[in-house]
């Protein structure tokens, strides 16, 4: 039992009081799942009351959403350094594959020592509580990545890569939890035929690109609007 | 049937008598005011403070309100039931279910003369266990040669290594914690349960010996809140949780009026009907109207020294269940 003495607690903050039983909850997450005994039980090891939990009114979510910041900002970090090491001859515009596989392989490990109760985790992220901090976080996991893997688009594209790259992503995730090969072989080869899809992907889109204008974008807004009969001037 | 008609004739004279009178005696139908009562709520000093709407001293306000409780203990719990349409039990549920308590939680209940809470916390223990056992079934199955088990093996496994939760039940009024030791007995309750007469502004138990503090419908009848609130605050563990369930302030104004025509016109007449008490009544309607509303009541819960103050409205703030947490 880990006990603060009175010095401490004048110093340790109302978050980081909750960051701490936060984290002496997740030792509790393979034994107790993403619940409310988990955060209890991690609050007893840090020396208060179990009922503390009632201090994260979302109980397993909130421990969710922790662990989750946490594993991104852990990424983060990794990522800025190795950015660093191999100051980047990356082309202007276009994303490593190598880059974008390391950091999303190093992502999907992070989940491994909670991979039995993942599933649990899944399923609380779609809860009303919980879906609107859920896709935040996932946000900025993909936005980092790309990021640091070095995409510096401007136009539209900064939407297209972020969201096939968020299916590729959540695809894994799907991926590693009913996988059972060695070390997730099988996962990580999935991983890589999807990122392949992916730059493809990029590559056909580069190509549309150079046909379309976007004189043809306005043109199929307003025949839309013809056929919707929504473009009468007079109105 | 005889008697509750004989009730009925005496008590309509009454009736019409009171018909427009609590409008005009209340002053906190009017929002204006509603910040010189919180004042006069939590300022100690000076020894006047409200009997419903009466103005009266300290101590003949404990000592009124000892008198209301004392009349009322028998028929208490038949009356919530009336009077609230049974919604006073959904609430107590809601309110240990949203203090989710863990084995081996230590709850003080203040002002739980006849048990409601410390009975519902104590099954929730018991209907948690349960719980627990089902969650362990899945994984125990995953390996299909450890199951079914031999008997030894689940003695083994059986905890003991949690300390029993318990809950002390704590009064002012003798005969409150009467009426809340028979219905015990009657449920076979011996176990986990205190029973303990004592006053909310000096409470007869230790520092930093509790992990819950809870207080249902019983705040607004202790005499200095403030200082209940300090003594709340002493006897928790650090990391505890206070709770409060009151009455509180309604602020949709359609079901407001709706709300102030039943508490004057209604309860008090019930009150006469079913309990032959038509002045407790009344002061409880009266002294929902005194306490300070949502918002008030959460800042004085912070003065106390408590960190993440939170409130949440029960049927249209009919009832507020108001938490802090020492830190």
């Amino acid at each position: 039992m880990v006990n603060h003495n009175q010095h401490e607690e004048e110093t340790v903050t109302e978050d980081e009081l909750k960051r701490n039983i936060l984290n002496s909850a997740l030792h509790f997450v393979p034994t107790h799942g993403w619940s409310i005994t988990a955060i209890a039980e991690g609050a007893k090891h840090y020396g208060y009351p179990g009922v503390a939990h009632g201090l994260f009114p979302r109980g397993g979510g909130d421990l969710m959403h922790h662990f989750v910041r946490q594993c991104n900002s852990e990424l983060s970090q990794h990522l800025k350094t190795v950015q660093s090491h191999t100051e980047t001859s990356h082309e202007k515009d276009r994303m490593s594959k190598a880059t974008l596989k390391d950091a999303l392989e190093m992502r999907l490990r992070m989940l491994i020592p909670y991979l039995e109760h993942w599933p649990q985790a899944m399923t609380l992220t779609a809860l009303p509580a919980n879906i609107q901090e859920h896709f935040r976080n996932l946000y900025r996991l993909i936005d980092d990545v790309c990021f640091h893997a070095g995409d510096r688009s401007v136009d539209f594209s900064w939407y297209t890569r972020r969201l096939s790259l968020l299916a590729v992503y959540k695809s894994c995730e799907l991926h590693i939890i009913q996988d059972e090969s060695h070390d997730f072989q099988e996962t990580w080869e999935f991983l890589d035929r999807r990122l392949d899809d992916f730059t493809t992907a990029g590559q056909i889109k580069e190509d549309i690109d150079r046909f379309v204008n976007p004189e043809f974008f306005s043109s199929v807004y307003n025949v839309g609007r013809n056929l919707l009969g929504v473009n009468d001037q007079r109105r | 049937m005889a008697a509750s008609w004989r009730n009925l004739a005496r008590i309509l004279p009454q009736l019409v008598r009171s018909k427009f009178v609590p409008y005009r005696k209340c002053p906190s139908l009017d929002l204006r005011f509603a910040s010189s009562q919180a004042s006069s709520f939590s300022s100690d000093e000076g020894d006047k403070t409200h009997f419903g709407f009466e103005d009266v001293s300290k101590e003949e306000k404990t000592r009124k309100v000892h008198e209301v409780f004392t009349n009322v203990a028998d028929k208490y719990d038949m009356m919530n039931d009336a009077m609230s349409m049974g919604i006073h039990r959904i609430w107590k549920d809601y309110f240990i279910q949203k203090l989710s308590p863990t084995q081996g939680t230590k709850l003080l209940d203040v002002a739980g003369g006849t048990g409601d809470i410390a009975f519902r916390f104590l099954d929730y223990m018991k209907y948690q266990d349960s719980l627990q056992l089902s969650w362990n079934i899945p994984s125990r199955m995953k390996s299909p040669e450890g199951w079914p088990r031999s008997p030894s093996e689940i003695e083994e496994e059986s905890p003991t290594e949690e300390e029993d939760s318990h809950v002390t039940v704590c009064d002012i009024n003798r005969s409150m914690l009467e009426v809340g030791q028979k219905r015990a007995a009657q449920r076979g309750l011996f176990e986990g349960i205190d029973w303990v007469e004592g006053n909310a502004e000096e409470l007869p138990f230790e520092s930093d010996s509790m992990d819950v503090y809870t207080i249902a419908f019983g705040i607004r009848n202790v005499t200095r809140v403030q200082k209940a609130l300090d003594e709340a605050y002493r006897v928790l563990k650090p990391g505890g949780r206070f709770m409060c369930l009151e009455f509180s302030e309604v602020q949709n104004p359609v079901i407001k009026s709706a709300y102030d025509l039943y508490s004057f016109q209604v309860i008090p007449a019930l009150g006469q009907i079913l309990a032959g008490d038509w002045n407790s009544y009344q002061y409880l309607v009266e002294s929902i109207r005194k306490f300070p509303s949502q918002e008030e009541f959460a800042y004085m819960i912070e003065e106390a020294g408590f960190a993440c103050v939170t409130v949440e409205n029960l049927t249209g703030g009919i009832a507020a269940i108001h938490s802090g947490f020492k830190l």
